[in-house]
C-alpha cells in the first residue's frame, strides 16, 4: 500500500478506535501494532521489538523525572489548603468590585499555577473553595463555573507545567527544552489571566447581575493597612515556592527535574508548617501521584509507539507534502495545523494531542521557517480550549464533579464559551507579536 | 470462580501500586540529595541522574496497572456512555480482546525476552557508574504482565455485566 493510503487509513481507524471508549493509550498502541504490522509485511518480531525499544528509553528519560514530582508537589499542596488563605483574604480585599470575587478567583488560580504543574487539583480545589461562595453572593451559575473552569485551567500553562515536559521530553530539542518552554510560556499565561480579568471586570460592570459585589459591611470590615498586610503574607507561601522552582531554572541552576525536587520538598514543608502533614496525607498524595504519573506515561507509550510507526511508514512526509508542498502560505499552514489541534482538543486530551502532533507537525514548522519555541508555545496555549471544549473537557468534568447541586451540564457548556473565545484571542496576540513568547527565553538563557 | 479471580487481580493491582507508589519519596530524596551535593558541596555524585531515572522508571511503569483498576487511564466515553449498560459491556469485551489483548500480550512476551537477554548478559549501564541494568528490564516485562492480568480482570467483569441476568455486580 502507499504511504497516502496508510497514513490516511491509519487516522481514520484510529478515529474510529476512539469513539470506542477504550482507554486511549491502548488505543494508540493498538492501531500502531496493527499499521507496523500492515507496513512490514507481518514481521511481529520487528514490530515489538521495537516497542519494547520505545518503552525502555521512557524508563531511563531523565527529563521526564520532572512530571510525577511535579504532580506531588501539587497534590501535597492541595492538600495543605494553602489556596485558601489567599482566596479568603482577597475575598474581602477584591469582593467590594462587582465581579470582584470571579477576579479573586483568577487571581488565586494565576498564583497557584505558578507552583503547580496540572490542571486537576486547581480546578477540583478552586472548585470546592469557591464555588460555594460565589454562589451565595448571587453569581450567574454560567459566569461562575466559566471563570473556575477557565482560570484553573491556566495551572498547565503557566510554569512549571507538565505540558512543557511532555513537550521538551517529546522534542528533545535545544530551542524547545523544558528551561526555554517554561521562560516562554510565562507571558502567554499572564496574558490569558489578564485577559480573563478583564472580562470579568467589563462584563459584571456592564451587568451586575452576573457577579455582584459583596455587602459595604463585608468589604470594609478590614483597614486598607490590613488588607494590604494580609494580602503579602498569604502571598508568602506561593512566592517562595515559585522563587524555589522557577528562580532556580531560569537562574540556570537547577534543571527542571531539580527544581520539581526543591518544590515537591517545598510543599512538603508548607504542609508540615500548615500542620497538614501526616501519614493518611502523604499517602493519598503519594497514591494520587502514581495514578496521574502513570496515565500520563501510558499515554506516552502508546503515543510513542503510534508516532514511531507512523513517522516509519512515511506518514510525516505525506502530511508535510500536503501542507508545504501545495504552496500554500505559510500562515494558513499554520492556521491549519492550530485548527486539527483545537478540533482534536474537543474529543481527546492534551498529552495525546501532543504525542501524536508534535512529531509531525515540529518538523513542518521548521520547513516553514517558524521559530520553533514560538510554534511550541502557540500549540501549547491552543491546547487550553482542549480541557474546556466540549463534548470532552478535563476542566468541565472536574469541575461537574464537585460543583453544588443545580449546576447542569448546561451552565458549564454555556459558561465556558466566551473564555474559549478569549483562550483564542489571546493566540491571535501571540501570533501576531512572537516577541511576547521569544524575549524571555532570550533574555534567561540567550537563544 | 471467574469472579474470584478478578478480585484477587484487582486487589493484587490495587495493593502493588499502594506499595510502589511510595517509590516517590526515595526519587525525592535522590533528587534533593543530588541537588545538596552539586550545589552545596560542589562534589556531584557520579549516579544520581541514574538513579533517579530508574526509579522513576519503575515508579511509573508499577503504577499502569494501578491506574488501570482505578479506570484513572483517560478515555472518550461521551458515546458509548449513551448506550445501554449491556451494549457498553459487549463493545468492552470486543475493544478489550481485539484492542488491548494482542498488544499487550506481545508486549509482555518481547519485554520478557528483552529481560532474559539482560539478565544472560548480566547488562549494566553504559556510564561511569555503570549501574546493572537487567533488574530494570525485569521490572518492564513484570509490569506488562501485572497490565495483562488486570485486562483479564477487566474482561471477566465485563463478561459478567453481559450475562449475568441477576444483578450481583457491585462497582
Amino acid at each position: 500500500m502507499s504511504p497516502e493510503i496508510l497514513t490516511v487509513a491509519m487516522f481514520v481507524t484510529l478515529i474510529a478506535a476512539i469513539t470506542l471508549g477504550h482507554p486511549l493509550a491502548y488505543t494508540l498502541a493498538a492501531v500502531a501494532a496493527l499499521f507496523g504490522l500492515i507496513d512490514s509485511g507481518g514481521d511481529v518480531g520487528a514490530i515489538f521489538d521495537m516497542f519494547a525499544n520505545n518503552t525502555w528509553g521512557l524508563m531511563n528519560n531523565y527529563v521526564l523525572v520532572a512530571i510525577p514530582l511535579f504532580i506531588l508537589m501539587a497534590q501535597l499542596l492541595d492538600r495543605s489548603k494553602v489556596a485558601d488563605e489567599l482566596f479568603e483574604t482577597l475575598f474581602v480585599v477584591l469582593g467590594g468590585l462587582k465581579g470582584g470575587l470571579g477576579l479573586a478567583v483568577v487571581v488565586v488560580c494565576t498564583v497557584f499555577a505558578a507552583t503547580t504543574g496540572i490542571i486537576g487539583a486547581s480546578v477540583v480545589a478552586m472548585g470546592l473553595l469557591a464555588t460555594p461562595a460565589l454562589m451565595k453572593k448571587g453569581y450567574q451559575k454560567e459566569m461562575s463555573a466559566g471563570i473556575i473552569c477557565a482560570a484553573g485551567t491556566l495551572g498547565i500553562l503557566i510554569p512549571p507545567s507538565i505540558m512543557m515536559v511532555v513537550y521538551g521530553g517529546l522534542t528533545g530539542m535545544k530551542e524547545t527544552s523544558v528551561g526555554n518552554l517554561f521562560a516562554g510560556a510565562i507571558f502567554p499565561g499572564l496574558l490569558l489571566a489578564s485577559l480573563y480579568f478583564g472580562y470579568i471586570l467589563i462584563r459584571c460592570n456592564i451587568n451586575p447581575q452576573l457577579g455582584p459585589p459583596i455587602s459595604k459591611e463585608e468589604a470594609s470590615k478590614w483597614t486598607m493597612a490590613k488588607k494590604i498586610r494580609l494580602t503579602l503574607k498569604s502571598l508568602i507561601p506561593p512566592m517562595a515556592l515559585i522563587l524555589a522552582v522557577m528562580g532556580t531554572i531560569l537562574a540556570g541552576v537547577a534543571t527542571p527535574t531539580e527544581a520539581a525536587g526543591l518544590g515537591a520538598f517545598g510543599a512538603l514543608v508548607l504542609a508540615a508548617v500548615n500542620g497538614k502533614l501526616n501519614w493518611t496525607v502523604l499517602k493519598e498524595s503519594a497514591h494520587a501521584t502514581m495514578s496521574t504519573t502513570a496515565m500520563v506515561m501510558m499515554l506516552f507509550i502508546g503515543g510513542k509507539f503510534f508516532s514511531t510507526v507512523f513517522l516509519s511508514m512515511g506518514g510525516g512526509d505525506v502530511v508535510a507534502d500536503v501542507l508545504v508542498g501545495s504552496g500554500m502560505n505559510r500562515w494558513i499552514v499554520l492556521l491549519i495545523m492550530m485548527s486539527i489541534v483545537f478540533l482534536m482538543g474537543m474529543f481527546i486530551d492534551w498529552a495525546a494531542i501532543l504525542l501524536v502532533t508534535v512529531p509531525i507537525f515540529m518538523p513542518i514548522a521548521m520547513e516553514l521557517d517558524f521559530n520553533p519555541l514560538w510554534f511550541s508555545i502557540l500549540l501549547c496555549v491552543n491546547l487550553q480550549t482542549s480541557f474546556l471544549t466540549p463534548p470532552f473537557g478535563y476542566a468541565l468534568f472536574y469541575f461537574k464533579g464537585v460543583a453544588p447541586e443545580g449546576y447542569t451540564m448546561g451552565h458549564i457548556y454555556r459558561g465556558i464559551m466566551p473564555f474559549v473565545l478569549l483562550q483564542l484571542i489571546g493566540l491571535l496576540i501571540l501570533a501576531i507579536f512572537p516577541s511576547l513568547v521569544t524575549w524571555l527565553p532570550g533574555i534567561f538563557f540567550g537563544s | 470462580m471467574f469472579a474470584k479471580i478478578s478480585r484477587t487481580i484487582d486487589a493484587f493491582s490495587t495493593r502493588q501500586g499502594e506499595i510502589t507508589s511510595m517509590l516517590i519519596f526515595p526519587l525525592l530524596g535522590v533528587v534533593l540529595y543530588e541537588v545538596i551535593m552539586r550545589y552545596g558541596f560542589n562534589t556531584p555524585t557520579t549516579w544520581g541522574f541514574e538513579a533517579t531515572a530508574f526509579l522513576y522508571g519503575m515508579h511509573y511503569m508499577f503504577g499502569i496497572s494501578y491506574t488501570d483498576v482505578r479506570k484513572g487511564h483517560v478515555q472518550v466515553d461521551i458515546f458509548t456512555s449513551l448506550a445501554p449498560k449491556k451494549v457498553r459491556a459487549a463493545i468492552s469485551v470486543l475493544t478489550t480482546l481485539i484492542f488491548f489483548m494482542p498488544v499487550m500480550l506481545g508486549m509482555t512476551i518481547w519485554s520478557t525476552t528483552f529481560a532474559l537477554t539482560s539478565i544472560q548478559g548480566l547488562e549494566r549501564n553504559s556510564t561511569s557508574w555503570a549501574p546493572p541494568i537487567y533488574p530494570f528490564k525485569v521490572v518492564m516485562a513484570l509490569c506488562f504482565f501485572f497490565l495483562l492480568m488486570q485486562g483479564i480482570s477487566n474482561l471477566i467483569k465485563e463478561l459478567q455485566i453481559l450475562f449475568n441476568t441477576n444483578e450481583q455486580v457491585e462497582s
